[in-house]
């Protein structure tokens, strides 16, 4: 149902070994659920699960190949760095709870 | 960029995990920090000038005390954290499931005299009036602390305009909690309507327990699928014996260096990888060759961490550590690959993405159907089928039909010696058609052996074989190698030669006690004019045999002829034959020439050869093949033959067990054991066949439930699915799925487990 989410654009923080970073909540759903990186540059997303459900356990972004456990009540950092411009959807484990990388040139 | 594991104590709620937290995000140099309340302990990622000082007082500053510590930097990671890592996580399950079977108990308690309850004529001495207020005393427990867990998960993905799991149950039990509780306090809302008001408080308080009663069976079951991990960080040693200040002292496993030497005694597990300095023994190596009889080991040959020495001692001198040993890439590569998705899956996801707001939009409608054109009284029916509806569709057997599979397959392999790269890889073993073996050191022991020793008539073995094994001593051709060899194995005393010549792709002359010997192959003797006469039927017998035949003559007079072949291992010949059985196209590819590669081709009955293809020509052959049509698994030791694994539909690397084969290939085989590889393809489509189950069981069930539950069945047969008994099946379909998945653990293969 995130269909109906109305959540704007989140940027991600530039730090200075090159990296672009942010934090994503995951409670229920992820926190921000948008978010835009830049092409080519390595992407480091720290989920930070706050809850304790089945549903969030895992996160998987099908198109880097990335289904990685996320332990409750802690953060787990993914790294990957984006290959083309356009859209690359991330989801939970069953698909249900869902979230989007915007990449742009 | 380091890493510090802080086990604090003093915790006694989640506020004061956030409260920790704040505080040691506030200590400059703390990139993050994570506090889980439930094994109380803070995971901070800190730059390397952080000291453990200041971690602590930004603890203690905030009224808690640092219990203990582990700390770790990113490029090591020895597997020793990651041991305890696996630990904590065993601990907050073991707690998840004491916290589940609690609630169980509890939610039992409550749901029996609710379910009693809920018929008045059971409990005539109850003052009817009364029974709304007592039911709903003890339903309010079993909703709100028994089913908790599913209203918070399900509140938090409302917040995120999401709807999970979760969101189904909470949604069918709160409709009944909410509707009875309406009925006890405010009847008339109903009659007043014309609407019955009946209690379903047993249908909150039952559902909630139920479903509780099904994670605790599911979560107990789901630590049974990963117990491989934990029997491999188990074979880790967890002290060394090293040599400081000219002393062997006792030092835990993460203190061990590079350079540091270490002794092993009797009995003992080498702690990690190295080579042998001094003294000798036999290693049960069953972990990295899946053979448990005893290897020699002796000053210059490498051991292997986790291994296991038999009798004597010995000194090594450690040559990887931590993170870099065999073992711990052994655990990373399986707890990758456990976490890896199956191609297959994406149906399941594309199913499980829309279920959730469809079996919603199925419900209500349930609801509005069964309310308009149902039976008297149609607004009940309506509300218990769609409650019934809401709670038979939940989809969490879809959502543990493939990983629960991945995860016990990949384990069984790992337990056996057989490493699988991915979930992907998984699935393509099962679909080959053809495996390729490139003959060295696969199917054939990888070094030749003398096999016939034919001496000319006047001639002894043993002189023949003396003469030949003194001329090449000093020659460095691997056929001379298994000569000297065979003359060694006898015993035989080799005499000094002079004047030696290497006649290259010919053989080799030199002079012994003054006369001029020859050893070669037929054009060498041509060239020498030795007149071989009656031994060349012979020669071509052998040659035909695949055998390379080399002739020894004194001058011009023949002696004998000496035959060198590479022997077939002793299980090729079953394991080929396994491998026809399950229908799979047997090959061969090698660089020999084609009457030695036919002939072990005869041997081994395999189902064809590929001979004379040079080593870089490899990829290409599978590349035909795939041309073909043909799924095809490539055989190889992983770095001669590595563009040909890579190329392959499955890569298998088998031998060593070394990095780059692990880095390339689809499967590794840890060790020599051929036998893995019928096995590998066993595993395979045991685990795809069970995940196919898994899947079917998970759809039908659905696709069945949900139409029964909405009553369709009514009308023809008078069916109707109780929300209780929908609820019981939901709990057992997503059990009889890990319980589906775990009987990977029991496939029928070849040869015991190694761990």
């Amino acid at each position: 149902m995130g269909l109906f989410s109305t959540k704007p654009v989140s940027a991600v923080i530039n730090q200075p070994n090159g990296a672009q970073e942010l934090t994503i909540t995951v409670r229920g759903g992820y926190s921000p659920n948008k978010v835009a990186v830049k092409v080519g540059v390595l992407v480091r997303l720290t989920f930070d699960r706050q809850e304790e459900g089945d549903c969030t356990e895992y996160v998987v972004i099908d198109e880097y190949g990335i289904n990685q456990q996320l332990p409750p009540f802690a953060k787990t950092t993914i790294e990957f760095t984006p290959t083309k411009v356009g859209t690359v959807p991330f989801h939970c484990g069953m698909g249900m709870v869902h979230g989007k990388i915007i990449v742009g040139a | 960029m380091r890493e510090a594991v802080l086990k604090i104590g003093g915790m006694h709620c989640v506020s004061c995990a956030t409260t920790i937290k704040r505080s040691l995000t506030k200590v400059g140099g703390v990139r993050s920090a994570g506090v889980n309340p439930a094994t109380e302990e803070a995971v901070v990622e800190v730059e390397d000038n952080v000291t453990a000082e200041s971690l602590k007082q930004a603890i203690t500053s905030v009224g808690y005390s640092v219990v203990s510590q582990v700390w770790r930097t990113s490029s090591s990671g020895a597997v020793q954290p990651e041991l305890e890592r696996q630990q904590k996580q065993e601990e907050f399950k073991r707690r998840e499931l004491e916290r589940l079977w609690r609630k169980f108990v509890v939610g039992a308690v409550l749901s029996v005299p609710v379910l009693i309850g809920s018929y008045p004529s059971l409990v005539p001495f109850l003052e009817p009036s009364l029974l709304p207020y007592l039911l709903f005393v003890l339903t309010v427990p079993a909703q709100f602390w028994v089913g908790g867990q599913f209203l918070r998960s399900a509140w938090y993905a409302a917040r995120a305009r999401a709807a999970t799991m979760d969101t189904l149950i909470a949604l069918g039990t709160l409709t009944a909690f909410t509707f009875s509780a309406v009925v006890t306090f405010a009847p008339a809302l109903f009659t007043s309507l014309g609407l019955a008001a009946n209690l379903y408080y047993d249908v909150s308080a039952v559902i909630n327990t139920l479903i509780v009663l099904g994670k605790y069976l599911e979560a107990r079951a789901k630590s049974r699928a990963n117990e491989a991990i934990k029997a491999l960080l188990k074979l880790q040693a967890k002290t060394a014996r090293v040599k400081r200040d000219g002393r062997f002292v006792d030092v835990p496993i993460e203190a061990v260096v590079v350079g540091d030497f270490i002794q092993v005694r009797p009995g003992e597990k080498v702690p990690v990888d190295g080579e042998v300095v001094e003294g000798h023994s036999s290693l049960d190596e069953s972990l990295v060759t899946g053979e448990s009889i005893p290897v020699e080991k002796t000053k210059g040959d490498s051991v292997v961490g986790a291994t296991i020495n038999t009798m004597g001692s010995f000194v090594f001198r450690a040559t990887k550590v931590g993170s870099d040993t065999l073992l711990a890439h052994i655990i990373d590569l399986v707890e990758r690959a456990q976490a890896t998705r199956a191609p297959i899956q994406r149906l399941a996801d594309k199913v499980s993405g829309v279920f959730v707001p469809v079996v919603m939009g199925i419900a209500l409608l349930t609801f509005v159907v069964w309310w308009l054109w149902g039976p008297q009284p149609a607004f009940l029916f309506g509300l218990v089928n769609a409650i019934a509806v809401l709670i038979i569709a939940c989809p969490c057997a879809l959502g543990l039909a493939t990983p629960t599979a991945i995860m016990v397959g990949t384990g069984r392999g790992a337990t056996m010696g057989i490493l699988i790269r991915n979930a992907e890889t998984l699935e393509s073993a099962g679909k080959i058609t053809t495996i390729i073996f490139d003959k060295t050191g696969t199917l054939t022991e990888g070094k030749p052996v003398v096999t016939d020793l034919v001496p000319a008539s006047g001639v002894s073995q043993v002189e023949l074989l003396r003469v030949a094994a003194s001329l090449e001593a000093s020659s460095e051709h691997p056929l001379a190698g298994a000569i000297v060899a065979q003359a060694q194995e006898r015993k035989l005393d080799l005499e000094s030669v002079s004047d030696f010549t290497a006649v290259p792709g010919h053989g080799v002359t030199a002079k012994l006690k003054g006369g001029t010997y020859v050893l070669g192959n037929d054009k060498l003797m041509a060239r020498q004019g030795v007149m071989v006469g009656g031994l060349a039927e012979q020669a071509n017998a052998l040659a035909r045999a695949g055998k390379t035949v080399m002739h020894l003559a004194l001058a011009q007079s023949p002696l004998g002829l000496v035959a060198v072949a590479d022997t077939v291992k002793p299980e090729a010949r079953r394991v080929v034959e396994s491998l026809r059985r399950l229908g799979l196209e047997v090959l061969m590819v090698s660089g020999d020439r084609k009457l030695t590669a036919e002939a072990i081709g005869r041997e081994l009955n395999l189902s064809g050869v590929l001979a004379e293809v040079l080593p870089e020509r490899k990829a290409e052959v599978v590349r035909q093949l795939q041309a073909e049509g043909k799924r095809v698994a490539m055989v190889g030791d992983g770095i001669n033959d590595a563009p040909a694994l890579a190329q392959a539909d499955v890569g298998i690397a088998m031998g060593s067990g070394t990095d780059v084969a692990m880095e390339t290939a689809g499967i590794t085989l840890l060790g020599g054991n051929l036998k893995n590889v019928p096995n590998s393809i066993l595993l395979s489509r045991g685990t795809m066949r069970n995940i196919k189950q898994n899947l079917f069981w998970a759809f039908f069930y659905n696709v069945l439930g949900i139409p029964v539950a909405a009553g369709v069945l009514y009308p023809a047969l008078g069916l109707l699915l109780n929300p209780i008994i929908a609820s019981a099946a939901m709990a057992f379909s997503s059990i009889f799925v890990v319980f589906n998945s775990l009987r990977l653990k029991r496939i029928r293969l070849e040869g015991g487990e190694t761990i």
